[in-house]
């Protein structure tokens, strides 16, 4: 379980991050980190890891602070950065230099992810492109097994093709006692893989609902024209027609469409988060 | 703070498999380059030209010129945000990948470095060796010591990036002076505890202008040096693990 209570966070000579963040994760969730550029999804990843400190408050995983950087936390989480360099050394050098740091690495799984993604073991990462660098970065991070997996911007340098098969090696590997928080602008990438949806925006966490609330408490719905109803939450132009959020009545699934639900929310979050709220009661 | 040797060791095990390019290249060169002098100064010395001081003054220049060199970039994952976050996360205890690189800088570097110039000199006619240089002078050990002492500066600028921006820097380094000199006043107390009141100096009963030069100079001289060589490293290695703690991405 991760656990952010209360954190106020700025970098040196920027203006606050977040003041008085709170954000509580649970085992068993894909969560999607969603926010507009600089509202600090990539420093919420750090901060879980250890690599920043928040000024004030506490940043706990599995009940250790992650400040601290004990080895038992840090064998047990891993970061996939969106912006890396890999040592200029074969993927098999690689894999020997950082595996033995995860005590579940998986190498037979690695390979076969590798394979996947049609890397080979022997090419020198120097001499590979970024994509493939991530992909061999991607394939690294599933295999550790680690109880807490963040990814940030996963998909950002994949083909068409390697976004689908990152998308279904993430559900094959994915356990029950483990989270995995994907921060992304890629939305339409990840739409189905993702569990439960957190926007963050201006320091604060203004969006936390899981898909299946989402699917049963809001409609997701296309018409050609502009729905004026009192029952519309938010409508959004689309090049053929309008795509609606309305409150379900009917509590039958409907396909939540992340990127109109992002603009909603950014939009109107108090309107979003009380219809939430209303169906509740 | 936790010191497991299967993880220091797969620190260091991962720290040759990404650097031996970097470093093979390197030390090829240092190699290569001593051959050379090692011909020359052979020739040189077959001519009759003997130069006793060859080898040692050539350690003396390499080692504190690569040296502090070397262990100003032993940090080198500090060079960008993004390899300071994949540092940082790697599964080991702060004091073990502190531990590491104090480990090369401070320790494995001077000591290959000694051997390789030991073995030159010894397979070299007529030059002074190092395994006589104990008791000459400024010798070896004492080259060591002060190259140490300033190696481990070297070692507190690489931990803290090289950068002596803030005012929080300038209030730690006036920290490590203000604990100088009580480490400083605590060893005068213990030395000369006869002049001592309590933590005053009792003048009456010196008489500086006779025991001045015969007993406190070199007392307080020794102490000064003692400080400097054995105890300031110690703090500046000390201080350098604390500030490796606090460094963020």
């Amino acid at each position: 379980m991760l656990t952010i209570q209360n954190v106020d966070f700025k970098y040196k000579k920027k203006e606050p991050l977040f003041a008085g963040l709170d954000l509580s994760l649970n085992t068993g969730t894909i969560y999607g980190l969603l926010g507009k550029n600089g509202t600090g999804k990539s420093t919420l990843l750090k901060l879980l890891i250890g690599s920043v400190y928040p000024q004030v408050g506490q940043v706990q995983v599995n009940g250790h602070q992650s400040c601290k950087r004990k080895p038992s936390v840090l064998r047990n989480i891993y970061l996939l950065q969106e912006h890396f360099t890999l040592p200029k050394i074969s993927v098999n050098d690689y894999v020997k230099a950082n595996a033995g740091f995860y005590p579940k690495f998986d190498h037979s799984k690695f390979y076969e992810l590798l394979s996947l993604f049609e890397v080979d073991s022997d090419v020198d990462l120097g001499s590979i492109s970024f994509g493939q660098t991530k992909k061999v970065e991607i394939a690294f991070a599933l295999s550790t097994h680690v109880d807490t997996l963040l990814m940030d911007e996963p998909t950002n340098g994949l083909d068409i093709p390697s976004k689908s098969q990152f998308r279904k090696a993430v559900l094959r590997g994915f356990r029950d006692d483990q989270v995995v928080i994907i921060s992304t602008h890629q939305i339409r990438d990840l739409n189905q893989l993702i569990e439960s949806v957190i926007i963050l925006d201006a320091g604060k966490i203004i969006f936390n609902q899981p898909t299946s609330e989402i699917e049963t408490r809001l409609q997701f719905s296309q018409s050609s024209t502009e729905q004026n109803t009192g029952e519309i939450l938010y409508s959004e132009q689309m090049p053929f027609g309008y795509t609606n959020i309305s409150c379900s009545h009917d509590q039958v699934p409907s396909e939540v469409e992340l990127e109109v639900l992002f603009n909603a929310v950014l939009s109107h979050p108090d309107t979003l988060n009380q219809a939430f709220t209303q169906t509740n009661s | 703070m936790s010191l497991n040797i299967n993880r220091v060791l797969n620190l260091i095990r991962r720290d040759i498999t990404y650097y031996k390019r970097l470093m093979a290249p390197i030390i090829l060169g240092f190699l290569l380059f001593n051959v050379v002098m090692f011909l020359l100064v052979n020739y040189i010395n077959s001519n009759g030209n003997i130069q006793p001081y060859f080898w040692t003054n050539w350690f003396g220049l390499f080692i504190f010129i690569m040296g502090l060199i070397f262990t100003l970039n032993v940090f080198p994952e500090y060079k960008s945000s993004d390899d300071t976050i994949k540092y940082h996360s790697l599964p080991a205890s702060n004091l073990e990948k502190y531990s590491t690189r104090w480990l090369y800088a401070i320790l494995l570097f001077p000591m290959l470095i000694t051997l390789t110039f030991a073995l030159f000199s010894w397979m070299t006619p007529g030059v002074v060796k190092f395994s006589t240089l104990r008791n000459n002078g400024f010798g070896l050990g004492q080259l060591l010591i002060t190259f140490t002492v300033f190696n481990s500066v070297a070692l507190l600028l690489a931990v803290k990036r090289n950068r002596f921006k803030s005012i929080k820097d300038f209030f730690v380094v006036l920290g490590l002076l203000i604990l100088s000199i009580i480490v400083l006043a605590i060893f005068a107390k213990l030395i000369f505890f006869q002049y001592f009141d309590g933590w005053s100096i009792n003048s009456m009963t010196v008489n500086f202008t006779e025991n001045f030069e015969e007993v406190i100079a070199p007392k307080f001289g020794r102490a000064i040096l003692f400080i400097g060589k054995y105890l300031l490293p110690v703090l500046f290695w000390v201080v350098g693990y604390f500030k490796f703690i606090e460094n963020e991405a």
